[in-house]
């Protein structure tokens, strides 16, 4: 009856450990709803991977050879061979993503710039922590903010931690209202978070918005040819959306598409959540390099506007530019709600919503870039 | 210290690039705003 426990004596305490992790995220998903679409698959999964001698992975079977394991499959297949899930995921996101409020407020498109900062700020850091460039690279693009981006960056180069990169990116998408409140009130003052902005938005042809995933795939992968499949297939989903002849399957991208690809991506990426890889204090310090560059990309994004401000008659109010990351739509609702806490009826929430979502389109350029750049000094 | 100063290089190319882009797609979204009013 040895055989019924064999299982049992395999088991390690960073298994164990695992089981926790796997448990706390689903948690985290189901009493706090942060990001569930995501964190309660990952979470289910880190407890399948790390259960000894685990069916989900390829296992080598005495007299029979190797099993080919389901979520080890879904990982070559899904994530390693070409990056396919998050790529399909973004045509589902590009389909629910208006741009219209960018579209009839251009300046905005600058905070989506300039809350990129984080991304280049965190890399500096871990590579000063000791990380080498590609995993450098790949835990600096958590500031992206961006799910998707950040798996496919951090399986581009290489990277040893995509497991604790995936889950750092989504965790701390969803506490942006917990970190970008905090990272604001460090750079302004209640004054300046009381500054009100006119909308006075340019109305924006139909033709403008049919136009303009093709200009941006265009521009954006002639600047970063790595960045073609997301900026593309992003683009292709708002073009799906725009065109307006295409109004089945649009919905079918935001919504079955989009779920079914979420569903698969959170349990599949657990296959990089396996013990011997994620108990580490790497683990840990990309997890506090994560949180930096969330804090930093916050910063980037306000200094920018204070510095606007500086040449600009209309005052922009910084925390605008807060909103230039990629966690859409949930950072311009912060920026949103941190206003009217200071000054009820302050309305910025068109404002904030162009910044997020150039947001979106400037982490995709981040992240092509990053390839870029990182692969040049690599090669 | 490569690291390092690779990193540096990176934050000011990237962010360069990143800020060269934008710009380039507001020049774009400037003209057709111009165009669409003709």
């Amino acid at each position: 009856m040895e055989f019924l426990v064999e299982g049992l004596k395999m088991l390690t305490w960073q298994q164990l450990v695992m089981y926790g992790i796997g448990v706390l995220l689903i948690w985290l998903a189901i009493k706090k709803e942060y990001e569930p679409a995501l964190l309660l698959p990952m979470g289910f999964g880190a407890i399948l991977v790390n259960l000894p001698a685990s069916g989900v992975l390829n296992q080598i079977l005495p007299g029979v050879g190797e099993a080919q394991g389901i979520i080890q499959w879904l990982f070559e297949i899904g994530i390693e061979a070409s990056e396919a899930m998050p790529v399909l995921l973004f045509i589902g996101i590009g389909a629910m993503i208006d741009f219209g409020p960018l579209l009839s407020n251009p300046k905005m498109f600058l905070f989506g710039a300039g809350a990129q900062f984080g991304i280049f700020a965190a890399i500096l850091l871990a590579v000063v922590l000791g990380f080498d460039l590609n995993d450098a690279a790949s835990i600096g693009i958590i500031g992206a903010a961006d799910g998707p981006t950040s798996i496919l960056v951090s399986q581009i180069l290489n990277s040893n931690y995509i497991g604790a990169i995936a889950v750092a990116a989504y965790s701390y998408m969803a506490l942006v209202p917990v970190i970008q409140p905090f990272a604001i009130r460090l750079v302004t003052t209640k004054k300046e978070r009381m500054i009100r902005m006119d909308y006075n938005p340019a109305s924006v042809s139909k033709t403008a918005r049919i136009v303009f995933p093709i200009a941006v795939t265009a521009v954006v992968g002639l600047v970063a040819p790595s960045s073609v499949a997301l900026v593309g297939f992003l683009m292709f989903g708002n073009l799906i959306r725009e065109c307006g002849v295409l109004t089945t399957m649009s919905e079918t991208a935001q919504t079955t598409l989009a779920n079914l690809i979420t569903l698969l991506l959170g349990i599949t990426i657990s296959f990089s959540m396996q013990a011997d890889k994620f108990v580490t204090i790497n683990t840990l310090m990309i997890m506090l390099i994560g949180v930096f560059a969330f804090v930093a990309d916050t910063i980037g994004g306000v200094l920018l506007a204070k510095f606007i401000n500086l040449f600009s008659k209309k005052k922009i109010n910084p925390m605008v530019g807060a909103a230039g990351i990629s966690a859409f739509p949930m950072s311009s609702r912060v920026v949103q709600k941190m206003a009217m806490q200071e000054d009820p009826g302050n309305v910025i929430l068109m404002h904030a919503a162009g910044a997020n979502v150039s947001g979106q389109i400037a982490s995709v350029i981040a992240g092509g870039l990053v390839i870029n750049l990182v692969t040049s000094f690599l090669g | 210290m490569n690291n390092i100063m690779a990193a540096l290089d990176i934050m000011w190319k990237g962010m360069g690039g990143i800020f060269v882009t934008v710009l380039i797609i507001m020049l774009i979204v400037y003209v057709m705003g111009k165009i669409g009013k003709k």
